[in-house]
């Protein structure tokens, strides 16, 4: 309870960080409760009469419309709240367990170990993000485990690289070294006594990553490398892209997975300035 | 027979510019039961003998010879998991810095369940049970355990630190300036602490530290180091009264009385000598008023009589020059 509370009071001192916590809440509740909010199936083909109800307006009937195959596009912005979730905290808890393991191994262990890991992060963070993941698609077979994996494998070293100088600093402090002193081991030092002292970064690079991934997971998929089956903002935006939605003026069909899409990685981005605050106060002084 | 012994014990950085020796040749011998003082100024090599004996020395730090005779073996030539097995269960560590040396996200708890059960090989219940009996004894109420260190002021902190050393009542527990960064008053509660728990639980204990008078305060015997070397060992009374090298004399001479006289300090003029190529002979005599063309030649050995030990050639002359080590001018001489 003293930790719910202290919570409120933190989100209070922090409105940025509030409003970012606001949205997600407001996401997550939308993904769990989909089968309800949602007014039709997803994947359902809408007929009026005989007719598919293709290029529907906004109606009383379908609040944001139906795409060109007849799809209601209110139900597919609630269900894509699912992709968005799965694919932003699965790819942010791989990058951060990643990068945190690296950064804690590569600080603490020093010597080649530190320099292997280094080398690597240097030629991952060389890599441009959006060309790297085509590629990635391209050499195996769309889908969303492949966008997660590729968010993984990209955005580890920025993790791994602010983890790797934090262990440095930790390292040297004198209760690690007390920690020495009493017999433990290399690695329970390393993820009992510093792990939980790097936690509060890892937990800010993850919600950042959450962001990327979203957004990752929306260019793949709008330029045509995502999964066609699974209902995804991205896959929203492509196919309304590709049946010239725009042209169409079919602004119902394509700007709310957009805002949709926008909203959740402006969320990432505020919970992550609110803990900045939070984890480096001297900065709120200045 | 003494539970420890180092025998002409040397420890060397390694630097750019070549080894710099911070403990070299060292001799001493720690005694059961007892507690050893290891006094000296800053650099010379007290903490590094202290971490060595722990096992614990900095990567750029390498034994570079002797013998470190613990219960009967050697710990140089042991193997590093044999060490490790030693560590905290038949040897522990007061750290300097107690102020930090607790980890800050741990309550206190949970400190004392890593050494006892991971150390220790206790059950959890019975490591709660310890560690109220070890607050107990050092005067903490048990209560506080479920507190994190940043709760704790610095004396309640080294009184915890002490706790958690005696907790799987190891052989000998080296204390490290135990209360060096404490006010007096705390000091005085602390080394209190620490002379009641030796006679209650006979500990042995090797108390590092700079300062005279809490030497003269806690320790049964003292070895007082110079430039890497023990340069004078034996009982406190004989030491504090009699010094025999003229580096004791003057450092008794450099501090207080604690009888409260109103004579004025005499500082030992000069620094310690750069050890990176000590010079062959004794490494006192630069500083020191006494000395002789001999002392600049060659180093004098450890001698022992009565179980007063000391590395001087004019030893012999100790009484007389005890005078004079009392005058100020004697020392300030040495300044021009």
């Amino acid at each position: 309870m003293r930790g719910v509370r202290a919570l409120f009071r933190l989100l209070r001192s922090e409105p940025f960080a509030a409003v970012g916590a606001a949205i997600y809440a407001v996401i997550a509740l939308v993904a769990a409760l989909a089968p309800v909010l949602a007014p039709h199936d997803p994947q359902e083909i809408l007929r009026t009469g005989r007719r598919v109800a293709r290029y529907m307006p906004v109606s009383p009937d379908y609040w944001l419309g139906t795409t060109s195959s007849g799809r209601d596009v209110l139900s597919q912005v609630i269900f894509g709240t699912r992709a968005a979730l799965l694919v932003g905290l699965t790819a942010a808890v791989a990058v951060v367990a990643i990068g945190t393991v690296l950064g804690l191994l590569s600080g603490y262990l020093g010597g080649w170990v530190d320099r292997l890991v280094s080398k690597l992060a240097d030629v991952v963070l060389g890599l441009p993000f959006l060309p790297s993941m085509l590629v990635l698609a391209a050499l195996t077979r769309p889908g969303t485990t492949v966008i997660i994996t590729s968010v993984a494998v990209l955005l580890w070293p920025n993790t791994a690289r602010v983890i790797r100088a934090q262990v440095l600093s930790l390292r040297e402090r004198s209760w690690v070294d007390a920690a020495r002193m009493t017999g433990c081991s290399p690695g329970r030092i390393m993820f009992v006594h510093v792990l939980p002292q790097v936690l509060p970064l890892a937990a800010l690079y993850g919600s950042v990553a959450i962001g990327w991934a979203i957004l990752a997971e929306a260019s793949a998929s709008f330029l045509g490398f995502g999964d066609p089956a699974t209902v995804s903002w991205g896959v929203m935006l492509q196919e309304a892209y590709a049946n010239q939605a725009l042209s169409r003026g079919a602004w119902n069909w394509f700007v709310p997975p957009g805002i949709a899409i926008v909203l959740m990685v402006l969320a990432g981005f505020l919970i992550s300035r609110g803990s900045e605050k939070l984890l480096f106060p001297k900065l709120a002084e200045q | 027979m003494s539970l420890l012994s180092v025998e002409d014990f040397s420890v060397h950085y390694r630097t750019r510019s070549g080894p710099v020796r911070a403990v070299d040749g060292a001799t001493l011998s720690v005694p059961a039961g007892s507690i050893t003082g290891l006094v000296g100024e800053s650099g010379c090599g007290k903490s590094t003998l202290a971490r060595a004996i722990m096992g614990v020395l900095p990567e750029a730090a390498r034994v570079a010879g002797g013998r470190l005779m613990f219960e009967g073996t050697d710990l140089v030539a042991m193997p590093e998991r044999a060490r490790k097995q030693l560590r905290w269960r038949r040897m522990s560590f007061v750290p300097q810095t107690a102020m930090s040396a607790l980890d800050p996200v741990q309550r206190l708890r949970g400190h004392f369940a890593e050494v006892l059960c991971e150390r220790g090989g206790s059950s959890r219940t019975a490591a709660a049970l310890r560690a109220a009996e070890l607050f107990d004894l050092v005067g903490l109420s048990p209560e506080r355990l479920a507190d994190y260190p940043h709760q704790f002021s610095g004396g309640m902190r080294q009184r915890a630190s002490i706790a958690l050393a005696l907790a799987l009542n190891p052989a000998l527990v080296i204390a490290d300036e135990p209360v060096t960064a404490l006010d007096v008053i705390v000091q005085r509660q602390v080394l209190d602490v620490l002379r009641e728990l030796q006679a209650r639980l006979s500990l042995s204990m090797i108390l590092v530290t700079h300062d005279m008078s809490v030497v003269a305060y806690t320790c049964d015997r003292v070895a007082v180091m110079y430039a890497g070397q023990v340069v004078e060992a034996g009982s406190v009374r004989a030491v504090l009264e009699r010094p025999l090298h003229p580096y004791s004399m003057g450092l008794t001479h450099a501090f207080p009385d604690l009888a409260g006289s109103e004579a004025a300090l005499v500082p030992i003029e000069g620094s310690p000598p750069s050890l990176l190529n000590p010079s062959p002979g004794c490494r006192f005599a630069a500083r020191c008023p006494f000395a002789e063309a001999r002392c600049h030649e060659r180093a004098p050995p450890l001698v022992e009589t009565d179980g007063h030990a000391v590395a001087c050639w004019r030893a012999d002359e100790a009484a007389a020059l005890r005078v004079l080590a009392g005058q100020p001018a004697v020392w300030a001489a040495m300044a021009a």
